[in-house]
């Protein structure tokens, strides 16, 4: 294995947990999460010879799935409300998360993916604003917008 | 309030998506494998491209010119879903492909389209549906150098195959990479409706686009049909079904006949060793396809509507008379070929006579979504 194949791994391996919840979030389904992060590291691993370099390796990595997740979301449209996603404590929260869903599916989509990449990703404003190609003032803009527009949509008694 | 976080979305988002288990080692085999494998349909595709060009030609329904070079008459198709086209051997695209655009001026002749998103509403939304292929070039020498390099093939077929090349005219070559040129891209609008309907643009708006980029924002357009010399990897943009399309009689289906495809555009009938050269390529392009060492993704849009046709037209495109062809659905294996995920994906097993032979092909088809048809992804031999 090549020295960049083995970053990539590595990469992988600290944040695998990350990468899986993210894609599956905007995948929309357990199953297409992993289909989505496998698809991701099969295109770095079979392309690592695209990476530039002018960006960090984790950020290319970020960049790959999400766009990998995007793709698997347009290929089954209607995985939207997979019920293999919250099968955890289905009869505690399922009206709170039927709520959350359809606020964060009401999100424009890059509201929705920097919230997954911050909150899921723990990622800071560099990593999402490099990994979505957009400034990172954009970044910060789109978060509070996000915030707003859950808080306006569920209000109190849900998000408490 | 943590900078850019505020705690009750974060317990509001854990409710949709909770930590998740995950053993890293089972996705990185998988990728490590598909990668792998990624890499060596690449290099397949360029050494072996020839072998597999025949497969390819006819699963992209192609049209043959009756006079030699020039391919205008015979770009035209009466689907008004459809596009045929001819990519350019030495031409290659470099820029952009976005995922949609939004071309409130598309018609007929070049127009000017503005970077969009796919969800974004409205009429006139093209919507990538695929890159051209880049086109092998054929002569006598890299056919036989490719033949030198396929693999998953029985060698005495390989061999018989060398050696009906050696009685093929150079006129007859020069055919097939005209042929090889051709593609065509098709997809049904998807909606319900009568049997034996289908809905189309309006008049004069082009149901496929090819692209490219002009600056950041914007793209120039032209009507894909009848285009000629297209750049290899150059985006295919679709138009997605608005209210002014209309519902017409759909047009019936037009089998690829190879003998009559062939005849039109040498001129003349083949000679024996001609059709006897091209059967022989086509079956060792079908095993190079489908050989355990030798997969090829589809990579040219079958626009029908359900994933058993999908599969049946595998074997039908195969550039050869099959007979009793069937299909059955068959369910996926724990591990996919290529690198294939397993959302969408449908497996059958397609029979069918060849040459007084029984013969079986295993075929992975995926829906787009997007496009709302079924596209044959992976042929085998094996599952």
């Amino acid at each position: 294995m090549t020295e960049l194949a083995s970053t990539i791994e590595a990469a992988y391996r600290a944040r695998a947990g990350e990468f899986l919840r993210v894609a599956t979030a905007i995948a929309g389904s357990r199953e297409g999460g992993r289909d989505a992060v496998q698809e991701a590291l099969t295109r770095a691993f079979a392309r690592r010879g695209t990476f530039r370099g002018s960006g960090t390796l984790e950020a290319w990595l970020w960049k790959a799935v999400v766009n990998s997740a995007r793709n698997v979301r347009a290929r089954s449209p209607l995985v939207a409300g997979d019920p293999q996603i919250d099968t955890a404590a289905h009869d505690v929260a399922a009206e709170q998360r039927d709520a959350v869903r359809a606020a964060v599916a009401a999100l424009p989509e890059r509201q929705r993916l920097a919230l997954f990449l911050r909150y899921y990703a723990d990622l800071d404003y560099a990593a999402i604003a490099a990994a979505l190609g957009v400034r990172r003032g954009t970044v910060s803009a789109t978060l509070n917008h996000a915030h707003e527009a859950l808080r306006a949509a569920l209000g109190e008694e849900v998000l408490a | 309030m943590i900078a850019g976080k505020d705690p009750m979305v974060g317990r509001a988002l854990d409710l949709l998506v909770p930590e998740l288990d995950v053993t890293p080692d089972e996705l990185l085999l998988a990728a490590h494998a598909g990668a792998t494998r990624l890499r060596a349909v690449r290099r397949r595709r360029q050494t072996v491209a020839v072998v597999a060009f025949a497969a390819l030609l006819l699963f992209a329904g192609a049209a043959v010119a009756a006079k030699k070079y020039d391919l205008l008459p015979f770009l035209h198709t009466s689907d008004r879903n459809s596009a045929r086209f001819s990519v350019s051997p030495s031409r290659t695209y470099h820029g952009a492909a976005v995922l949609a655009l939004t071309c409130p001026g598309a018609k007929q002749g070049r127009f000017v389209c503005h970077v969009s998103s796919p969800l974004a509403g409205g009429t006139r939304i093209y919507e990538l549906g695929m890159r051209t292929d880049k086109v092998p070039l054929l002569t006598r020498q890299s056919m036989l150098a490719s033949l030198e390099h396929a693999q998953g093939v029985d060698p005495a077929q390989v061999a018989k195959v060398r050696a009906d090349l050696a009685d093929v005219g150079d006129d007859f070559i020069r055919a097939l990479a005209i042929l090889a040129r051709i593609e065509t891209v098709s997809g049904s609008s998807g909606s319900s409706g009568p049997s034996g309907t289908e809905r189309v643009p309006p008049r004069g708006v082009p149901a496929w686009a090819a692209c490219s980029e002009v600056t950041l924002a914007t793209f120039r357009c032209r009507p894909l049909a009848a285009l000629t010399g297209v750049a290899s990897g150059t985006p295919l943009y679709r138009l997605q079904p608005s209210s002014g399309w209309r519902r017409v009689k759909a047009p019936g289906s037009q089998p690829s006949d190879f003998a009559l495809m062939l005849e039109r555009l040498l001129g003349r009938k083949p000679t024996a060793a001609e059709t006897r050269f091209f059967i022989d390529f086509a079956t060792v392009a079908a095993n190079a396809v489908g050989g355990p060492t030798g997969p090829k993704r589809g990579t040219t849009l079958i626009g029908v509507s359900n994933a058993h046709d999908a599969a049946l037209l595998a074997a039908r495109s195969l550039g050869v008379r099959t007979r009793n062809v069937s299909a059955v659905a068959q369910p996926l294996p724990p591990r996919l070929p290529g690198g294939l995920t397993r959302s969408g994906t449908h497996l059958y097993r397609v029979s069918f006579d060849l040459r007084a032979e029984r013969r079986r092909l295993y075929v992975y088809v995926n829906r787009s979504a997007r496009l709302h048809v079924w596209r044959v992804v992976w042929v085998g031999t094996k599952p």
